[in-house]
């Protein structure tokens, strides 16, 4: 029997398998702060494809890579450090500017710019492929434990670069991971390895720290305040959800929907403030030390429902730096429980941040860090649920907050008579605010309301609308002084029960309609509200115009997607109108860029190893081989849709993206790391054990489906850690029997030349995965893409591979 | 309040008269030669040299440049501004294209054949010209006109309305954009455009009477009440919007009436061709696509 290997012999893996997570996380962050993050999602998740083409070349070459094992094993962390800082210096040197690539006149430069990061990068990642791969063929008999430390070397990469966002600047998470890839070669004995890595280490450190032009892209929002006269930072916050940056210039000022007659209101306008950013992203206007100024309220299209309600009780989503809460309070809220969902504004309004002071303490706010959806639920009724223009905006999880589900939880958490007010900016796209509509429908008709037109209430500005809903419809002396209220600040009611669209009626904010399809926009004819002409079809539920033209499916739980109207289907209508998309539908199309590439990338990976002809095959033939071919693949696929489900729920059931990312992701890589060591205990048995895992991954998915969304709904307001800790014990089981497939697989294939191809093929999948995955919750939701990750497993298990262990070799 | 203002432009009017653009400015189209451009570059603390034949390849491309304007100007507002017209052609585009950041000229980008914003450096960028011809031709300058630009970029938007209107007033917020850009104006004989590095918000308030044009290109989370104060009744104020390496922005243009209220409009005319609005009000037999 062959020896166990020693821990000895595993920790370079994973150590080197840390470093190459911890640096992609890094390189994720380089491109969230300096560009913008869906353009690192693309870069990185094609250069993961080395990985694959590793795998490949492996597959073609085994018996040469396999000769020279042990001797590129101890020098390939040296190269790799080279490989990353060299990759690094010339990814932030790159002129790379994606605003360019919405327009057909600058594009072209920008896809070479595209394929520089992927020539630069390419050689790091190719090569960690390489040694993990190595790994698996010079260790066939333990596969099941290489492939823990491979996975749990990852999922305490992950840890670490998490963890070392809490110190360090993103710019410079990339040299100090490098620091555990040298630490590999400490494993070695083989003379030169040690000083040569070391040598490399300090040179890639000195490249990457002192040669570096990384920094934030000229058209960030954080730009221009940066390097106005007297800019200054006022103070600077470092943690795995951002880089956030309190700056003082004569740019910042609260950000409202200020009525344009304020002055002749005899308002005020904003005052001055301090500009939270997030990633060089704006984050919120923070006030100044001294009073809380919030005299400009009456002129806020934000301040209808309180021109409605006398001293209301209020539930307010997003206190935007604290500025909210002023107006509110301004305004006549009798009381109000404020939600923050976001952490470093909730610290800011509890402890100050910088030169920001605290909240003043006031008898009739009380400030909570939970989701409005708990709040509604746990501390109703109220008279007044209140959302915030920068709520959405603010943290990736509060676009739950705008779901069918939650509205209708808003509408029973009111008083009779009471109101929920949603913003939704229409500067550049109005059809979201159709989209939100559709919405109100579904919610207040979950609610138990079925005359949906008369308990809504529609109003503009000509950047932004608010959409009341209430429980009780608006009568007629609620709708007179609606009227009123927008007669004199200039803006429009675009919906009041009884409203006759058609009817002529001075016009404000002249909002003309447009043909996405067409190219054409109205004209003549007077004034146009775009907006007054949809409600009324959209909230009887019939066909409206911007439906057919988009994807507006209300928004829901499972899929929380308040932006995304674009139909994918339509590519040439899209691409045609391409300059016209706001930033936040170029995400989407960035999932469909690295989706087409990762497929061809993957049939690469499927087709070129037949060119090894024998060598590449499972060793009974290549029915059998299409079999395990099958096999991989699935698995590949399968892993990363259940870890996008998870990452999903995990984000609403703690009410932050971030901590649901880094949970379930460490989680996940952890588990399955350790359910991989349990190979070796089932290999006598690996078809059983195999079909064991599938049961578990069937059981646990139809549990989930079923039973999931009750369980987070009724947990929502237990403390952060035990909400923390279930995430964890769910992603536990499930990850347990994943971390088994591979292995198990592996030592079914042997060792031959299928080994490398099998990793090849798995990692090609996984990068096939994501994006197809992304773009299949944007269009069916993430139930659906848990109940395809149950087919996958149940697919790959109908795909086992039947062969004994070292039946291959050739 | 407009029984002043009134009286004032009618008293101004001889003055509005006499100041218009002088000789000594510079007109592209006429003794515009290699050297004028060097001297005015060199003027402007931008010295560079540059071949006789690839001024000459740039002066080459202008006629066509401009033919492509009046094109594109009639097709998407039935006619082009005559006015607007002799701006473009009168101002050097050449002299425009810089990148700051890098102290690097490139006029030889000017009047490309399929126009496109370019980089200048510190988050700034000289937009499209068939975009800067809309958004004059929709700003409706006359004669006479003040206008107060936010946000001076390239200054060739705020050079383009000194050629039709009395004076133009611009506030860059980058300092060092600002600065180098506030010197290019004087070298070519356009002292009507006055520009300063500082806060847009509150506009340029020294200036008696107000503006009938104000363009705000940067920093504006809404169109900032000072502005408003600052516009006259029945004067235009415009905020581009979107992304600025698009070919064209969506503009809100905003109107004081006479009471003093304003009006805004969405206008997307960059993007979409006119249609009437009966007709886009009536659902055809197959639904049309909107936003």
């Amino acid at each position: 029997m062959t020896p166990r290997l020693k821990m000895a012999a595993l920790l370079p893996l994973f150590l080197v398998s840390s470093s190459l997570v911890g640096l992609q996380i890094a390189l994720t962050r380089y491109f969230a702060v300096a560009k913008w993050s869906e353009y690192g999602y693309w870069v990185i998740s094609i250069v993961l494809a080395g990985f694959a083409i590793s795998g490949v070349v492996m597959a073609l070459s085994r018996d040469w890579f396999e000769a020279r094992g042990r001797m590129l094993l101890d020098w390939l962390p040296a190269f790799l450090i080279l490989a990353a800082a060299i990759g690094f210096h010339f990814v932030a040197a790159n002129p790379f500017n994606p605003l360019q690539l919405q327009n057909p006149a600058t594009f072209a430069s920008q896809i070479w710019n595209i394929a520089a990061y992927y020539v630069v990068l390419l050689p790091f990642f190719f090569g960690g492929g390489v040694y993990i791969s190595l790994y698996f063929i010079l260790n066939d008999r333990e596969i099941g434990r290489v492939y823990g430390y491979d996975l749990t070397g990852a999922g305490a990469g992950s840890l670490l670069g998490l963890t070392l966002m809490w110190v360090l600047h993103p710019f410079m998470l990339l040299p100090a991971l490098l620091v555990p890839m040298a630490l590999a070669a400490l494993f070695t004995r083989r003379a030169w390895v040690r000083p040569v890595t070391l040598a490399a280490l300090a040179a890639g450190m000195a490249l990457a720290v002192f040669a570096s032009e990384a920094r934030f892209n000229d058209y960030k929002a954080i730009y221009a305040p940066l390097n106005v006269p007297d800019s200054r930072v006022v103070t600077e916050l470092r943690q795995p959800r951002g880089l956030y940056q309190l700056l003082d210039n004569f740019t910042e000022r609260v950000d409202t929907d200020l009525s344009n007659n304020a002055g002749m209101m005899g308002l005020p306008g904003p005052p001055g403030s301090l500009g939270l950013y997030r990633d060089g992203n704006r984050l919120a206007a923070m006030p100044k030390p001294g009073a809380l100024d919030a005299a400009y309220a009456p002129a806020t299209l934000g301040a209808l429902p309180y021109a409605l309600l006398e001293r209301p009780r209020v539930l307010l989503a997003g206190a935007s730096g604290g500025f909210r809460i002023a107006e509110a309070l301004g305004l006549g809220a009798a009381s109000l429980e404020v939600v923050e969902p976001e952490p470093v504004l909730l610290g800011a309004l509890r402890e100050g941040l910088g030169e920001v002071p605290a909240f003043p303490a006031d008898p009739r706010v009380r400030l909570r860090g939970d989701s409005p959806i708990a709040a509604a639920a746990a501390a109703g009724p109220f008279d007044l649920i209140d959302i915030s223009l920068d709520f959405l905006d603010t943290a990736e999880a509060n676009s739950a907050a705008f779901a069918t589900e939650a509205l209708a939880t808003y509408l029973r958490a009111l008083t009779p008579g009471g109101i929920v007010s949603i913003p939704v900016s229409i500067r550049e796209f109005p059809a979201y605010a159709v989209r939100m509509l559709a919405t109100a429908r579904q919610g207040l008709l979950a609610a138990g309301v079925a005359d949906v037109p008369g308990h809504v209430l529609v109003m503009r500005s000509a950047w932004n609308v608010r959409i009341l809903l209430s429980n009780r419809p608006f009568d007629a002396a609620r709708i007179a002084a609606a009227q009123d209220f927008a007669n004199v600040r200039s803006f429009d009611l675009s919906w009041f029960p009884g409203m006759d669209p058609a009817a002529k009626r001075d016009i404000y904010n002249d909002l003309p309609a447009v043909s996405f399809a067409e190219g054409s926009v109205t004209s003549g004819d007077g004034a146009h509200d775009a907006i007054a002409a949809e409600v009324l079809p959209v909230l009887r539920g019939e066909g409206s115009l911007s439906v057919d033209a988009f994807d507006l499916a209300p928004i829901t739980y499972d899929r929380p997607f308040f932006y995304a109207v674009l139909r994918l289907a339509e590519i040439g209508t899209i691409i045609r109108r391409l300059e016209l998309l706001p930033q936040a539908e170029i995400g989407p199309l960035v999932n469909v860029a690295v989706l087409g590439q990762a497929v061809v990338i993957a049939l690469l990976v499927l087709v070129l190893p037949l060119l090894g002809g024998a060598r590449v095959r499972t060793g009974q033939g290549w029915g059998s081989t299409a079999r395990a071919v099958l096999y991989f693949s699935c698995l590949g696929l399968g892993f990363l849709f259940v870890e996008m489900f998870l990452i999903e729920r995990a984000s609403f059931w703690l009410n932050d993206r971030s901590s649901g990312f880094a949970l379930v992701l460490t989680g996940m890589l952890i588990f399955s790391g350790l359910g991989s060591m349990l190979t070796a205990r089932y290999a006598a048995i690996a078809a059983r054990a195999a079909l064991v895992c599938t049961v578990l991954v069937t059981v646990w998915s139809v549990g989930v489906l079923l039973f999931l969304q009750d369980a987070m709904l009724a947990t929502l307001g237990l403390p952060w850690l035990v909400r923390a800790g279930l995430v964890l014990l769910l992603a536990a089981p499930v990850s347990i029997a994943l971390g088994l497939f591979f292995p198990l697989g592996l030592s079914r294939v042997g060792s031959g030349g299928f080994l490398p191809w099998a990793w090849g093929l798995n990692g090609a999948f996984s990068v096939v995965s994501t994006p197809l995955a992304n773009l299949s919750a944007i269009g069916f939701g993430y139930d659906r893409v848990l109940l395809a990750a149950m087919l996958l497993y149940l697919l790959a298990w109908l795909s086992f591979p039947r062969m004994h262990s070292g039946a291959a070799r050739t | 309040m407009t029984f002043s203002l009134t009286r004032r432009a009618v008293l101004a009017a001889p003055l509005i008269l006499a100041a218009r653009p002088g000789e000594a400015a510079v007109n592209a189209g006429t003794g515009w030669t290699r050297a004028a451009f060097l001297e005015a570059m060199e003027k402007s603390g931008r010295k560079m040299d540059m071949s006789e034949a690839a001024f000459a390849a740039i002066q080459a491309r202008r006629p066509v440049a401009l033919k492509r304007i009046e094109t594109y100007l009639k097709e998407r507002l039935g006619s082009a501004d005559a006015e607007v017209m002799r701006a473009f052609a009168e101002v050097p585009r050449e002299y425009f294209h810089y990148q700051y950041d890098a102290r690097a000229p490139t006029p030889s980008n000017a009047y490309e054949a399929e126009p496109k914003p370019w980089g200048l450096g510190y988050g700034s960028a000289l937009s499209d010209y068939l975009g800067q011809a809309y958004m004059t031709q929709v700003a409706k300058p006359k004669a006479g006109d003040v206008t107060l630009e936010i946000g001076t970029g390239s200054g060739y938007q705020s050079s383009i309305l000194s050629r039709i209107c009395k004076d133009s007033y611009s506030i860059e917020i980058i300092e060092p954009l600002g600065k180098a850009v506030g010197k290019i104006f004087a070298p070519l004989g356009y002292d009507n455009v006055k520009s300063r590095v500082g806060d847009g918000y509150f506009g340029w308030p020294e200036v008696a009477g107000g503006f009938d044009i104000i363009i705000i290109t940067c920093a504006a989370q809404y169109a900032p009440p000072e502005l408003f104060k600052q516009l006259k009744p029945g004067g235009r104020a415009l905020i581009p919007i979107g992304q600025p390496f698009k070919r064209g922005q969506f503009l809100y243009v905003y109107t004081k009436d006479a009471d003093g209220k304003i009006h805004s409009r969405k206008d997307v005319g960059v993007f979409f061709i006119p249609m009437t609005g009966t007709m886009m009000k009536t659902p055809a037999p197959k639904p049309e696509q909107r936003t």
